[in-house]
């Protein structure tokens, strides 16, 4: 895609928008976004619609295109991957290295195996999708209604919710909107461009660009047109989505949230480097600015224990610093992220490790952190007599809001352990070092990835 | 005989004297950098000693009084930490205020307990009456602000009582209704029509509520000659927002004011000392800059720094972040980090709002993204009755992003 209009935009038939007027995208990197708007929308949606009714892709051909994306993705040296590591570099100001690494690891969602386990997972047999099938131990048959529209709210601060998103709307194969925020407006496109390439059935149905969020002129026609809006926000964004979207169309809202590693005492005698190193990959990736970065890590041992473990862990982040350095965006955000080390700092028993340039540091802290956890790659690390108090400790507030946790613990301990993070909340529980490489089917804030974007009819036949 | 210490009274009372004395040289007079740091040492040593976490934060940054400490190495506390931690070098019962910054919807007030308001108290009418009033008091004033009972801890109402005490003649307290400006109109059209000069003093929002409800209320005031405007903070969702030079032209066309005779004055709920634009003195022919840039007053240091390394200045002309040694804040911590981004210019610096604030964690939309903003917004500011530093309260604000050279608390 040359024409710097379509690099922000994938509509499915090309010349739709070619002629459409410009509009800047906020943001230092230079882009535009067409401008598509009114009765253009319904138009849009109308064209959206029909496609997907008159040639609807069958769930093996989205598979077997995703699957051909991952793979290219997978490759360091396929022409895609290096485009989007640098256009994502570009737009997002992370460094390429970090953007690399993440788009290798986010591939992995995208390969037929992930994408078939979703669909197993959540729906059964896809064909539900198409028509009733038969309910497993049952007489009963049903069939699964995708979105007469969907309409879906990107983030700008992790493309891998992108990602994410997007492959779901296509496994659903039904006609889809997403708006990419600002910060992050060409990656989404640019995968529905290379989509189409693959196979334009798959993509049919589905647009993508850039607008200003709220103007009524496209989201007035496209949230009375959509009947499920996905949207990512902290409260107040999500309040003002809902606020538009009207009954019986719904709002599948995602909210901010954390992720913390827990270590047992017999994992950290076990190998603390490996865990530090591994920890030091679950901060660093995005810059630790998304819901499954690790922000607090919580030590079973004393605080002398968890102090030496802060200093491995600022020895090893010292290291992925060097591997993947921390972009503009996490540096542009220095002055919050020194007022936090500090205002920690003078906390009883603090003991703090920081880059001398402030990329990352690393807080042991025997009293629960007092101040807003801030990004920019700045772990606490917090001792605890015993994990189970990391459920019950009022005080860490952060427990209450954790997306996943990474634990490490014995196979004797695991169990128990994940069961209490469950039932605190947690969405998901993985290894250390693997909080960013969830699976396509992770049920973000604990609700399932299709589950929630589909309604079902039973016949009891 | 080794003699016995001082207690924390007589070392606190000596201290007191001599940041008095340096006040009462007057914010004119000549900087006296060796006596300035003499007494910023002192000054640290005394609170190294009685504050216990501002101990922590220096003992985390491997900094203990010296006689040969540089200023710029005193580590410097961020204001985020009134919110999160008492920081006193006295018995917090024993204050005699407290000036609180409110916060957004979940978060921790901050405050800033004072044993006395003299050191408060001085600085400020020094200040002031340098700034905006070195011609003599107007004989009229106007504060557009909740009257100081209804906002007893706000450090912004204490100062506006101060140099315009409610009840005083000629002065009236007036909060400007978005719909009915009609009673700061009439406080303003008999300054017009007795000929005498006001002095309106106010935040930023409540100044566009007043041109905005003038506008519609018809013909334009035309304040005297030798009236004036100060206004600080920003808007905080209160009223729409205006950048600063469009404020400025409203107020002009609107009331008559000239450019010149409007200053922004820089304070903050964790600093005992303000900062003020030097436009209305040069456009009265006084001795001083005609800019906008900010200087600081003789018992003030303010250093453009480093966000990651609060101790490195910056480069002449290139943008950081505010730190300031103030040593009107003897009860409390002296070297405050702000959030407040500015650029160096010479001796001053020029505010240019909030830095980005920490990141909302996970996937999400802040508002600000949501409605069409960059993925990077300029500044998060907190709540309260100003600008880009962390408020004072009293005005019930809500959040928003702040103008770019305002000032706040």
């Amino acid at each position: 895609v040359t024409d710097p209009a379509l690099t922000c935009a994938f509509v499915p038939v090309a010349a739709w928008i070619a002629d459409r007027p410009r509009v800047a995208i906020p943001g230092d990197a230079g882009l535009f976004a067409p401008r598509i708007e009114g009765a253009a929308v319904f138009d849009l949606v109308a064209r959206l619609t029909g496609a997907c009714a008159a040639r609807r892709p069958t769930t093996a051909a989205v598979v077997a295109a995703l699957d051909t994306l991952a793979r290219r993705l997978a490759d360091g040296a396929h022409p895609l991957r290096r485009r989007l590591a640098a256009d994502l570099a570009a737009a997002t100001g992370a460094t390429p290295a970090l953007v690399d690494e993440e788009l290798a690891r986010c591939a992995g969602q995208l390969r037929r195996e992930s994408c078939e386990r979703l669909l197993a997972l959540e729906l059964g047999d896809p064909a539900a999708l198409d028509g009733f099938v038969a309910v497993p131990g049952t007489t009963a048959r049903r069939c699964a209604r995708a979105p007469g529209l969907l309409a879906v709210f990107l983030p700008g601060n992790v493309f891998a919710a992108g990602v994410t998103a997007l492959a779901r709307a296509l496994l659903l194969r039904c006609p889809a909107v997403l708006k990419p925020a600002a910060g992050d407006p060409a990656t989404v496109p640019a995968l529905l461009h290379e989509l189409q390439a693959i196979d334009p059935s798959v993509t049919a149905g589905v647009a993508a660009w850039w607008w200003r969020g709220g103007d009524p002129a496209v989201e007035e026609p496209l949230l009375a047109a959509a009947d499920v809006v996905v949207a990512h926000g902290d409260d107040a964004a999500l309040a003002a989505i809902h606020a538009r979207v009207h009954p019986p169309a719904r709002v599948v809202a995602y909210g901010p949230r954390v992720s913390a590693v827990l270590v047992a005492r017999e994992a950290l005698a076990a190998g603390a480097d490996a865990l530090a190193a591994a920890v030091a990959t679950d901060v660093a990736l995005y810059d630790q600015a998304g819901c499954l970065s690790a922000a607090v890590v919580a030590i079973e041992g004393t605080p002398a224990e968890a102090e030496a473990f802060g200093a491995r862990l600022a020895a090893a982040l010292a290291d992925a610093e060097a591997r993947w350095p921390a972009g503009a965006e996490a540096r542009g955000r220095a002055a919050a992220v020194t007022a936090a080390r500090r205002t920690l700092a003078m906390s009883e028993g603090t003991r703090e490790w920081a880059a001398p340039d402030g990329a990352w540091a690393v807080v042991v802290a025997p009293q629960p952190p007092d101040v807003p956890l801030p990004g920019g790659r700045v772990v606490v690390v917090r001792p605890f007599a015993d994990l189970r108090d990391v459920w019950t400790s009022a005080a860490d507030e952060w427990a209450s809001q954790l997306q996943a946790v990474a634990l490490a613990a014995s196979p004797a301990r695991a169990g128990a352990l994940a069961l209490d993070a469950a039932r605190a909340g947690v969405a998901r529980i993985c290894r250390p070092g693997e909080l960013q490489s969830p699976p396509l089917a992770w049920p973000q804030d604990g609700r399932p990835a299709l589950g929630d974007l589909v309604a079902w009819t039973w016949w009891d036949a | 005989v080794t003699p016995s210490p001082p207690t924390s009274a007589a070392e606190a009372a000596a201290l007191d004297g001599r940041i008095l004395a340096l006040i009462g040289r007057g914010e004119g007079a000549p900087r006296d950098d060796a006596a300035f740091a003499a007494l910023a040492r002192d000054l640290f040593a005394h609170q190294y000693a009685r504050n216990a976490p501002y101990r922590r934060l220096c003992e985390a940054d491997g900094v203990a009084p010296d006689p040969a400490l540089p200023l710029e190495r005193i580590p410097a506390c961020p204001t985020e930490a009134f919110k999160r931690h008492v920081l006193t070098t006295f018995p917090p019962d024993r204050a005699v205020v407290g000036f609180r910054s409110s916060g957004t919807t979940g978060q921790v007030p901050g405050r800033h307990l004072l044993p006395t308001l003299a050191l408060y108290h001085a600085a400020l009418r020094a200040s002031f009456d340098w700034y905006v009033q070195p011609d003599g008091r107007c004989s009229r004033t106007l504060v557009l602000f909740p009257a100081p009972e209804a906002a007893p801890d706000s450090s912004l109402g204490a100062m506006l009582a101060r140099v315009a005490p409610p009840g005083a003649p000629g002065g009236a307290w007036l909060v400007p209704d978005p719909v009915d400006v009609a009673p700061a109109h009439a406080v303003l059209a008999a300054a017009q029509a007795a000929g005498e000069p006001i002095a309106v003093l106010g935040t930023a929002f409540s100044f566009v509520h007043l041109c905005d409800g003038l506008e519609a209320l018809g013909p334009d005031v035309r304040l005297p000659r030798g009236s004036r405007v100060m206004e600080t903070g920003g808007y905080k969702g209160r009223s729409r927002e205006v950048a600063r030079d469009q404020l400025y032209a409203m107020l002009t066309r609107r009331l008559g004011v000239p450019d010149a005779m409007i200053v922004n004055e820089y304070g903050m709920t964790e600093m005992g000392s303000q900062c003020y634009d030097g436009t209305l003195r040069a456009a009265l022919g006084l001795p001083g800059r005609a800019d906008r840039v900010k200087r600081a007053p003789p018992w003030l240091r303010s250093w453009v720094v480093d966000p990651a390394d609060p101790t490195r200045e910056v480069a002449d002309g290139a943008i950081g972040i505010l730190k300031h040694l103030d040593l009107v804040n003897r009860g409390s911590v002296c070297c405050l980090l702000t959030g407040d981004r500015a650029r160096r210019a010479g001796d001053g610096f020029e505010l240019l709002g909030r830095a980005a604030g920490a990141e909302l964690r996970g996937c999400s939309l802040r508002l600000e993204q949501l409605e069409g903003g960059p993925a990077r917004i300029a500044s998060r500011r907190e709540d309260g009755g100003a600008g880009p530093q962390a408020p004072r309260s009293g005005g019930g604000q809500r959040s928003g992003p702040p103008p770019a050279g305002s000032t706040g608390r």
